[in-house]
């Protein structure tokens, strides 16, 4: 359990001070937020009712870069050895890295929600259910995303590769979060709370298969 | 199985990238306490050889045994704490500073070394003196870190103080250990690296071309610390190209050609 | 060596197959009737459906064939995933296409966002180009790319499900064919001629599979050899 932890701030550390996501990703995701509304033509009732949905395709496209980010830091001098080296288990470093993911991607969530929330002009008629299915979401995706980083982590075409892969996967995280947000967001009148379970059973599949392929994936990692 | 003095054996060992072998047939033998250097021409399969000890590159075809583990075995976990492994790369984190990425990673080794295993290697300590310490840490150090390692466990102060003691060991100047590594010189970068292995005490110690990049200093420095593991028991393989300076300190030279000796 | 892909026993099967697709479309042209509300269209249901579940035949096989391949380490197994992969994938890619058309004159509509079947059937399409396209990546290390590779094709087979009940729900209705079998009234020759399709379908995919198998298996005597070539070429290296 420590080394998980010890994993999970050495990536927020090296984040903090290289600043990648928070320079980049997030000004990025923003700007996506942005280029929406230009494309809906500013309508703000569509914007509204759509607001769940253009948050979690911004959210995805995000994860892509953050996820890249996360294991090019790894393998640019060859850290991933001394990782290896350190007779963690494989696991713990799938976990660490995987956290490190979801806390970094929940804060870009957040202020992603809040740019969303001015811009978009929507209202949060349950909060509970925004921040719960929020958690679960962004466990899902972070578990799905490191077992995929790492998978492409010693590809040389990795950035395109990466989201082929990737993306179709993460669809049945798509429909439930946007549906959770339709909920909250009082967009479209459907139980949002039924679908958490949909969320919940993709992160604990993800979470688990991913523990395990991890490490026969690392085994081959350069 | 090896006999006790024997470090590693390899047996016909080939090692195949795609369709390429880099490693054609190695036959090694090395005993306990050796430094071997292997020398040879580009291309050659040094750094390979070097990463199959080390574990990180399975083996095509083959035997081998490295301190008493079967290369094969699927969880190396137990080779991983064995060995310590110097390469071309840094392998550290480039935006991490020196201090933060030696604290990482020789937080992580202890963590993940189990506390039975830390208590049987400390009692290996105890009976005989045959460790793979570094000289002047064990002096330094030895009165607390013995006590401590009885209690398994090892407090910040203490980590803290090892890491200090070596930097100052490697002569590494004081400013630079808060600089990140991408902003060291090579030459740092080698020392920083070296600092690591120092700290981690490994029964094999692995080298790919450590002279290079170093100054006169550092190589004088490298070399002592060699001697100094290799008088506690501890096993050196290095691959170099300057064979003068590697055979004062190497007892045999092994020249690799085609993948082999 | 033996260089072709077949064998006395796959032409035989290949025969039987051939004269299969021919009395499939025999009994699909001429033999069965019009549906009622359909009308002619229904005939191309005779090749549709098969195709679809061909395409989940060979999908899951290749997940269960990656999860072998990850536990004995085998070759082979690698072998079998990527034969019924590819084979999948262009059943797939089939399946798409005939229900678009089907879909025309039937819902007046070449792609239908209401249908599960049809969006799940797309999402694995994609899924799967993915993994064809990982595999087709050149690499320096031909066991990683394959390990990878077994992982993806596990992933995406667990997926199936999991987007089906998701695409469902996120639905809420679904406009497909009930069950294409009660719906359709089940005249004795439509039901024949469905059977005989999946009869034809499924010798197909046994027969490209047996092929396939033998092609990826040559390749793979191939690089053995190259292996060899390239041993004996550094051996000689290390002699001089």
């Amino acid at each position: 359990m420590k080394q998980i932890w010890q994993v999970c701030l050495k990536d927020l550390k090296v984040e903090l001070r290289s600043r990648i996501v928070i320079f980049q990703v997030l000004p990025f995701a923003v700007l996506t937020i942005i280029l929406f509304a230009f494309a809906f033509e500013a309508d703000r009732a569509a914007l509204r009712d759509y607001a769940p949905g253009l948050f979690w395709v911004t959210v995805l496209l995000a994860t892509f870069l953050f996820v890249l980010r996360s294991f090019s830091i790894e393998v640019e001098a060859g850290a991933i050895q001394s990782l290896r080296l350190s007779a963690v288990k494989p696991q713990y470093i799938f976990f660490g890295k995987a956290l490190a993911l979801f806390i970094g991607m929940f804060i870009l969530e957040v202020i992603l929600g809040v740019a969303t929330f001015f811009l978009y002009d929507v209202s949060v008629e349950s909060p509970s259910l925004l921040i719960v299915s929020a958690i679960l979401t962004t466990a899902a995706i972070a578990s799905a995303a490191t077992l995929y980083g790492i998978l492409s982590a010693n590809l040389k075409a990795r950035e395109t590769i990466l989201p082929l892969l990737m993306l179709p996967v993460l669809i049945p995280v798509f429909l439930g979060a946007i549906r959770a947000f339709d909920d909250a967001l009082g967009a479209v009148a459907v139980n949002g709370w039924a679908w958490l379970s949909v969320l919940g059973v993709f992160a604990f599949i993800y979470a688990v298969f991913g523990s395990f392929a991890f490490g026969e994936i690392l085994e081959e990692v350069e | 199985m090896l006999t006790s003095n024997q470090a590693l054996e390899l047996d016909s060992a080939v090692v195949l990238f795609g369709q390429f072998p880099a490693l054609s047939g190695v036959d090694l033998n090395v005993n306990q306490g050796e430094i071997v250097m292997i020398s040879g021409p580009n291309g050659a399969g040094k750094t390979t050889l070097l990463c199959l000890l080390a574990g990180l590159v399975s083996m095509s075809f083959g035997k081998g045994e490295v301190q008493g583990i079967d290369l094969a075995s699927r969880d190396k976990s137990e080779l991983y704490k064995r060995v310590g492994l110097v390469s071309n790369n840094t392998m550290l984190y480039e935006d991490l500073t020196v201090l933060e990425n030696l604290n990482f990673f020789y937080n992580l080794f202890l963590s993940a070394s189990s506390p039975s295993n830390w208590t049987k290697r400390s009692k290996a300590k105890k009976k005989s003196n045959v460790n793979n310490a570094q000289d002047h840490l064990e002096n330094e150090a030895s009165n607390t870190s013995k006590e401590l390692n009885k209690k398994r466990v090892t407090s910040k102060e203490e980590i803290n103080e090892r890491l200090k003691d070596t930097l100052e060991y490697i002569k590494l100047p004081r400013d630079s250990w808060k600089l990140p590594i991408r902003k060291l010189s090579t030459g740092q970068k080698r020392r920083v690296v070296l600092a690591l292995q120092i700290l981690r005490r490994p029964r094999l110690w692995l080298l790919d071309e450590p002279h290079a990049g170093l100054d006169e200093q550092g190589r004088n420095l490298l070399d002592e610390t060699l001697k100094n593991a290799t008088q506690k028991g501890a096993t050196v393989v290095l691959a170099s190209h300057e064979i003068d300076r590697a055979t004062q300190l190497a007892d045999r030279r092994l020249e690799l050609k085609g993948g082999r000796f | 060596m033996n260089l072709s892909t077949g064998s006395y026993r796959t032409k035989i099967l290949g025969l039987v197959m051939a004269a299969s697709f021919i009395a499939l479309i025999i009994f699909a042209f001429w033999v069965s009737p019009n549906d009622d509300q359909q009308g002619g269209a229904v005939r191309l249901l005779y090749i549709h459906v098969p195709l679809a579940i061909s395409t989940y035949v060979c999908y899951i096989a290749c997940g269960i064939a990656s999860l072998v391949f990850l536990i004995k380490k085998k070759i082979w197994w690698d072998y079998i995933a990527l034969s019924t992969a590819e084979i999948g994938t262009i059943f797939c890619g089939l399946t798409l296409l005939t229900g678009a058309i089907w879909g025309r004159p039937i819902w007046n509509t070449w792609w239908e966002w209401g249908d599960v079947r049809l969006v799940t059937t797309l999402i694995l399409f994609l899924l799967f180009l993915g993994y064809l396209a990982l595999r087709a990546m050149p690499s320096s290390n031909p066991n990683a790319n394959v390990r990878r590779a077994a992982v993806v094709a596990i992933v995406a087979t667990i997926d199936i499900p999991i987007i089906n009940r998701s695409v469902e729900w996120w639905q809420n209705r679904t406009l497909h064919q009930r069950s294409t079998l009660v719906e359709l009234k089940i005249e004795d020759w439509t039901f024949f001629t469905l059977v005989l399709g999946f009869l034809a379908f499924g010798l197909l995919i046994i027969w490209l599979t047996i092929h396939r198998f033998r092609v990826a298996w040559l390749a793979g005597e191939i690089d053995s050899l190259e292996t060899e070539l390239a041993l004996k070429k550094r051996l000689e290296e290390s002699n001089i």
